[in-house]
């Protein structure tokens, strides 16, 4: 689809689903990678895929609620590459299922933090080391343009990730740097599953589940993708020339949002 | 994965406003990609040019002076479009523009609903007779504007028509998804056509060599794109495949909007 090789990518939460997919879709058009999750055991099995693409592959485990581990992360990301090209701000979930009502004050904070403060964290931390002309994603969400119930703190923190990339994108075009959200839609993770983390459930399991027709919260025309549909999106983002749109949302959703 | 892959080789995209501008390049790029096309335009003449460089192509082309606006002559259109080649697998709603700018409390009334006729009732005017001439994995892909999502002074009747049409693909989008048919919009964004009434020149490498030592008159931010830019995005539409995105707005803006 093009060529990345010489440029360096970051995808957060890149351990699996849609992040894993991310950075080896970049990876295979040629990138180097960086990528950091929670989970090393997950993080080793990445970097095994992106290394078999013949790119190189920084690791790091890092919650990116956590300040210092987010800093601490990217000083050892530049000095390792001393720049990044492609910024994918990945890392996300919905921990608070409860009504606002029932919600968890600490699980609702939690979801605003890990969604927005993270997408906020490593783009301040990294931004003067984001080359001129590079590409920030941020994997957004189709429940930050319309509510829905049940989900607030993630539909609250996913239309703060959206209005975030529209103020960057008005601050940033000096720096030619394009900042998109992708909206992904309904896709085979173990977060949209509701996994426990103790026992993540297969790609192709979650696919055959929902073969048949999406959860009953999303219209019978969703369709759920598998992960390495959304990387090919992001791929295609990052392969925009400089001067791509910015500022802009790419959607995979089968409803208007 | 298929995302942006579908073979379009030997397949029928009919594309409206097609004489000049982006609707010409839109016409030529799914030409080069492998499509039959019926391109229709006010003025004779820019067809005659186009047929024969479609021709060039090795494809086959039907190209008929139509007024989109005037529901009689579409009907004929897509009748003979039919005849000849049988089905419709993309559909490109380009033809529309703005015929009234300036304040409303000035404008003529004859100015205003031409506007909406052509960009709202040309779009309505193409579907309502090719929707059962469309088959599965067909398409429909209009031209939409990034002035139909924000607000402006001064062409209140071309950002008011082209928020009714970004709303009608997202009806339709609704409407038609059993029948896999995917409805999406693309946005230009700010580009070089024939006539734009910020630039002195007529042609449009002209126009995009002027406004690259100049800034942009939507803002600085903005880049003059040439239309060609455009066709390439929607090729990439066109090669979604069924049950990709749906009732999606895929824009080149360069600004929030």
């Amino acid at each position: 689809m093009g060529n990345l090789s010489g440029k360096v990518a970051l995808v957060t939460g890149g351990g699996r689903g849609i992040g894993r997919s991310t950075a080896i879709a970049l990876a295979g058009a040629g990138a180097d990678l960086a990528v950091c999750s929670r989970t090393q055991a997950e993080l080793d099995e990445v970097a095994e895929q992106v290394k078999a693409t013949g790119s190189d592959c920084f690791t790091g485990v890092v919650d990116v609620t956590d300040r210092a581990a987010v800093e601490r992360f990217c000083a050892g990301l530049v000095d390792h590459y001393s720049r990044v090209d492609i910024l994918v701000n990945n890392a996300g979930g919905g921990l608070e299922r409860a009504v606002v009502a029932e919600a968890d004050p600490d699980l609702w904070r939690r979801t605003v933090e890990v969604n927005l403060f993270g997408t906020f964290l490593f783009t301040r931390t990294l931004l003067e080391h984001i080359s001129d002309g590079g590409k920030i994603i941020n994997v957004s969400s189709g429940m930050g343009l319309k509510a829905g119930m049940q989900a607030s703190a993630y539909n609250v923190a996913k239309a703060g990730v959206h209005i975030f990339t529209e103020c960057l994108a008005n601050e940033l075009w000096p720096r030619r740097i394009d900042i998109n959200n992708l909206v992904p839609g309904p896709v085979a993770t173990s977060t949209f599953n509701r996994d426990d983390p103790s026992a993540r459930t297969p790609t192709a399991d979650i696919l055959a589940r929902f073969a048949e027709a999406p959860p009953a919260h999303f219209p019978e025309f969703e369709r759920v993708k598998h992960p390495d549909e959304v990387g090919k999106l992001a791929l295609w983002m990052a392969l925009r020339p400089e001067g791509g749109p910015t500022g802009q949302t790419f959607s995979l959703a089968r409803r208007p949002l | 994965m298929p995302l942006m892959s579908t073979d379009l080789t030997g397949k029928v995209a009919v594309v409206t406003g097609a004489g000049r501008g982006i609707g010409r390049f839109i016409a030529t790029t799914l030409a080069a990609a492998g499509m039959d096309l019926a391109v229709c335009s006010q003025t004779i003449v820019e067809l005659d040019s186009l047929a024969d460089e479609i021709r060039a192509l090795d494809r086959d082309v039907l190209a008929r002076p139509v007024d989109v606006a005037d529901w009689e002559q579409v009907s004929v259109l897509v009748g003979d479009v039919v005849e000849r080649f049988g089905q419709i697998d993309r559909l490109v709603n380009n033809a529309g523009g703005s015929f009234e700018p300036g304040p409303l409390a000035d404008s003529d009334p004859t100015g205003w609903r031409q506007t909406v006729e052509i960009n709202l009732f040309g779009t309505y005017n193409m579907i309502r007779p090719a929707l059962p001439h469309i088959p599965a994995s067909g398409q429909i892909i209009n031209i939409s504007s990034g002035q139909g999502l924000e607000a402006n002074p001064n062409d209140a009747a071309y950002n008011a028509v082209k928020a009714a049409q970004t709303m009608l693909t997202r009806c339709l989008a609704l409407e038609i998804w059993d029948r896999q048919i995917l409805v999406n919009d693309v946005n230009p964004g700010l580009t070089a056509t024939p006539g734009v009434h910020w630039s002195e020149h007529a042609d449009v490498d002209a126009i995009v060599t002027e406004f690259e030592t100049r800034e942009a008159p939507w803002g600085a931010s903005e880049r003059v794109k040439h239309p060609r830019e455009v066709a390439d995005l929607v090729l990439q539409v066109a090669r979604f495949a069924t049950g990709e995105p749906t009732g999606q707005f895929f824009s080149l803006a360069q600004h929030p909007l």
